[in-house]
């Protein structure tokens, strides 16, 4: 059984807002057959831009948005979880506030009942993000955050903490238990690495030394007074790199001597990132546990950064997951690139190569197939061209194999440069899904979210995928390792499960 | 006092004849010879690229290897055997002895000049480094106590024997690093001195060869016509090192062997001679053509125990040997054979720290304005060169070899892809007439 066909992305105060039977019968009528649905917003948390405030954001598709806000939409948990449960790890969930309206109500149980009743399936999804999370605003977590040099911290959870793990476990295993009917559990993580962070992201200061981490060190055989030396002078040739002061002999020639002689830096982001590549393994498990017939699923990132890239190991994949989709932001990915090389890379190391020299080799890491790079212009404007999706699909596939199926997630209606509202063409729609027709995913989850993307971008995407299913000859292998992956635990699945609440959640091992 | 030196072959003091060889140097001022003790043979140029203004052309004989008398009796104990002059021409010659007297009159200092390379006895297969799976390299291990005994007595007979000012030593090799990536070869060491070193410092030995033999595998699917794994060279290898930081670690730990081993040179000699000037060779991969040797010959490091430094430049050839190199080191399925020739020379522009360099088709000049060896070689035996390439003409990225394309420049065989260890001297490419220091040496 397929755990979906065409999906998309949605966060529960927006189909409230719109009126959860019509959003509903708005999705069903164009071919949708499932929502990855938010269990938790902590993006966002935190002071709102201006122009969210508005009656109306212009990030919202005209075509079915409300003509208003949703009250507690920010920064919550959408599923309900027990406090008491949470006591022990000293970490807790932010619930509805004084004045949300849902307060006392379970809106994610009610969505998940308004969706059975149409046929449409729920897929829980848990995003651990970067940026603008704020996750510091939770209640308990300034004890767990990422540790500076200087003992300060960033709004990141340190997941080599063990009560962030515990806490997350619980999250997870919480979840599944107490909403049987959902079809997966479905995580990603929006993060980078320190190193990644310090040299080519946002001009963080390095992290992680918390005491945990540098505990952790230590056990590995890493001296945390050699990788402080070396982050202290990789952080501070970023500084001066981003001041317009390079150094005499070159900042990258700099960047790869501190690399050769502070081994420490690379072992220190290895092991921080050995982290962030637990939690998958935590979530799976902890939703097994309490589920064994929920399936789980991961994203894997397509990414336009070519050091972020190189993070994105998608053959870690391979075998951890029920099923994995691999989300690209075509239609916005070169505006992107053109912003990164031409703005970003303005004040860092990078700078110290050609504008052109960027893009090509920007453009070459990133797609080795090495198919012509538009001119700049042309990607901000039109984004990548729809056939890289095709190439950059089957090396995904390859990577995670077939005993994890894929699943396209295709970018679409996707806000650039924020809050400019982009609308994806629906030619553009038809091509990028055309290319996947010699290696037809399991299925499309449209992504970004409900409502920023339009009825004629879904009728779009569904237009294209039956035909896709129509035009594919043989059975693909994502399909046939689909069917095996699910192959006597879904068939077992009650279509309309008993509301239970009183399913027992794992305890702490 | 200022240092202005110059390198010799020893044998050129006995083909020229040690006065009119020094009355030579010393017009151009020089105040410091730096004399092989041991190796430095006869390059087997022909003579046409050779300085044309000595008066007397060097011979062609094979000559010895040891230019020195050496004390057995500081060898005695040491598993690795006391330098013997093997045969050929000016066997038994002392060339420091020749020089004293001279280069005293002169006021020239002796800076007696040894290459790590050397010596090539088979009782050094007892020191040679090992690969990740154990297999014996052909180069030898720093951290080896037996080598590095043998080091220490090679430098006290030097000073205990002679009364010299100061002494040169040069190694010639990357690190593993650049053993793997760059040459192609397999890089260590693992040996048990290494692997105990490795523990001291609580690197994870398993995962330290896990992610050598990957490193390894990685290279080899870079050479092979196909390239590395889908993602590309780049992504490949960063990610790689993210992976793997044991590899960055024990590459480190390969680098700090040598500065421990020129540190107790340096020690050595200033035990017996205080005031003796220790410098030492920093090779041109270091300097120009390898990002990764240049990122290890950390400068700060040296400075400890040195009492000067010699990087080379070789600045009047480097573009050509650049070019060379890129082409078929680097390009040609090499670490930026993904970039093509215009990306990659700007990449590697960056990645040493250059100021914007001039485009390919300006490093050689125009062809008839400057002579190249080709052009030398083919007057000299006589053989009519093969049409030279047009001026800035570069092979596609992902051509097998600059002889299957015709518009590719002559590559001098000392920059193709090594074939030979770099520790067997190769001719050099190019006559150094003008610079500062005499290139009597493949370096």
């Amino acid at each position: 059984m397929n755990p979906f066909r065409l999906s998309i992305q949605a966060t529960p105060p927006q189909l409230l807002a719109e009126g959860l039977g019509p959003a509903l019968d708005f999705l069903a009528a164009r071919g949708v057959d499932a929502i990855h649905l938010s269990t938790h917003t902590y993006y966002g948390v935190g002071p709102e831009p201006e122009w969210s405030r508005q009656p109306v954001p212009p990030t919202w598709s005209p075509d079915h948005s409300p003509r208003s806000h949703y009250p507690g939409r920010h920064g919550r948990a959408w599923v309900r979880h027990e406090p008491s449960r949470f006591r022990d790890v000293g970490l807790f969930h932010i619930g509805p506030g004084e004045n949300d309206p849902t307060r006392g109500r379970d809106i994610f149980r009610e969505i998940l009942d308004a969706a059975s009743e149409r046929g449409l399936r729920i897929h829980a999804r848990y995003l651990d993000g970067w940026g603008t999370c704020r996750q510091d605003a939770l209640p308990g977590w300034d004890e767990v955050l990422v540790r500076t040099l200087d003992g300060g911290t960033l709004p990141i959870p340190c997941f080599a903490n063990p009560r962030v793990r515990e806490w997350f476990r619980l999250t997870a295993a919480e979840t599944a238990a107490n909403y049987p009917e959902l079809e997966s559990f479905f995580y990603g993580i929006e993060r980078g690495s320190t190193f990644n962070d310090v040299v080519f992201q946002h001009g963080q200061p390095p992290y992680c030394f918390c005491p945990c981490c540098e505990n952790r060190a230590r056990h590995f055989g890493i001296d945390p007074l050699r990788a402080r030396e070396g982050y202290a002078r990789l952080h501070r040739l970023c500084c001066e790199s981003r001041s317009g002061n390079r150094p005499p002999d070159g900042g990258l020639t700099i960047l790869s001597r501190l690399l050769v002689q502070y081994p420490e830096i690379m072992a220190w982001d290895h092991l921080e990132r050995g982290g962030v590549e637990e939690m998958p393994g935590i979530a799976r498990a902890a939703v097994r546990e309490a589920r064994p017939d929920c399936g789980f699923g991961l994203i894997a990132h397509q990414c336009i950064d070519p050091h972020r890239a190189a993070l994105e190991d998608w053959s870690l994949i391979r075998g951890q997951a029920d099923y994995a989709v691999l989300r690209c932001y075509g239609h916005i990915n070169g505006a992107r690139l053109v912003h990164n090389v031409r703005e970003r890379a303005r004040g860092s190391l990078w700078a110290e190569l050609s504008e052109a020299a960027r893009f090509e080799i920007a453009w070459l890491a990133l797609h080795p197939e090495n198919p012509p790079m538009p001119p700049p212009e042309q990607l901000d404007e039109e984004g990548d061209p729809p056939e890289l999706l095709g190439a950059i699909f089957r090396r995904a596939a390859a990577a995670v194999g077939t005993e994890t199926p894929l699943f396209a997630g295709l970018g679409v209606d996707i806000s650039y440069p924020f809050p400019e509202r982009r609308q994806t063409p629906a030619s553009y729609i038809h091509s990028a899904l055309g290319t996947l027709k010699h290696h037809p995913p399991a299925g499309v989850l449209l992504c970004r979210e409900y409502c920023e993307i339009s009825g004629a971008s879904i009728e779009a995407a569904s237009s294209a995928l039956a035909g896709l299913k129509k035009g594919s000859q043989v059975q693909s292998p994502q399909s046939a390792a689909l069917q095996a992956a699910y192959a006597g635990r879904h068939d077992k699945a009650p279509i309309n499960h008993p509301k239970s609440r009183n399913l027992k959640v794992p305890r702490s091992r | 006092m200022r240092l202005a030196g110059i390198q010799l072959g020893s044998y050129s003091v006995y083909d020229e004849g040690v006065e009119r060889c020094l009355d030579h140097i010393a017009q151009a001022g020089v105040n410091t010879l730096l004399p092989y003790a041991v190796g430095g043979g006869r390059m087997g140029l022909p003579s046409a690229v050779l300085a044309p203004d000595h008066g007397v052309m060097p011979g062609e004989t094979p000559v010895t290897d040891v230019w020195v008398r050496f004390d057995p009796a500081l060898f005695r104990g040491l598993a690795l055997p006391c330098p013997q002059p093997g045969p050929g021409q000016y066997q038994g010659e002392d060339v420091l002895e020749t020089l004293a007297e001279p280069a005293r009159r002169r006021g020239m200092r002796l800076h007696p000049r040894i290459l790590a390379h050397y010596p090539k006895d088979p009782a050094f297969s007892q020191v040679r480094a090992h690969a990740a799976d154990g297999s014996p390299l052909p180069a030898k291990c720093w951290r080896h106590p037996e080598l590095q005994a043998w080091w220490a007595a090679v430098v006290e007979s030097l000073f205990r024997g002679y009364d010299l000012h100061g002494f040169h030593f040069g190694d010639e090799r990357a690190g593993p690093l650049s053993e793997i990536l760059v040459w192609g070869r397999r890089g260590g060491c693992f040996c048990e001195h290494c692997q105990a070193e490795g523990r001291r410092r609580g690197i994870d030995l398993e995962r330290a060869r896990t992610g050598f033999l990957a490193l390894e595998a990685f290279a080899k699917s870079m050479r092979s016509q196909t390239g590395p794994a889908s993602d590309g060279v780049g992504l490949s290898l960063l990610r790689l090192f993210m992976k793997h930081p044991e590899v960055l670690s024990w590459d480190r730990m390969w680098i700090e062997g040598r500065f421990a081993l020129e540190r107790r040179i340096a020690e050595t000699a200033r035990a017996i001679r205080p005031e003796a000037e220790i410098g030492w060779h920093i090779w041109q991969y270091a300097t120009t053509f390898d990002p990764l040797a240049k990122a290890a010959q950390d400068y700060g490091s040296m400075t400890a125990y040195s009492s000067y430094l010699k990087p080379v430049v070789y600045h009047d050839i480097a573009g050509p040997r650049l070019r060379g190199m890129l082409t078929e080191g680097f390009l040609n399925q090499g670490l930026y054979r993904d970039l093509g020739p215009d990306l990659g020379l700007e990449f590697h522009r960056c990645l040493l720290g250059w100021e914007p360099v001039p485009a390919w088709r300006n490093w050689s000049g125009p062809a008839s304005a400057r002579p190249t060896l080709r052009g030398k070689w083919a007057a000299a035996s006589g053989k009519s060169a093969p049409p030279a390439p047009p001026a800035g003409s570069m092979p596609a990225s992902g051509s097998t070899s600059p002889s299957a394309t015709p518009t590719s420049p002559a590559i001098p065989k000392h920059f193709r892809k090594p074939s030979a260890p770099p520790w067997e001297p190769e001719p050099m490419a190019s006559s150094c007439a003008g610079n500062t220091t005499k290139c009597a040496s493949p370096t």
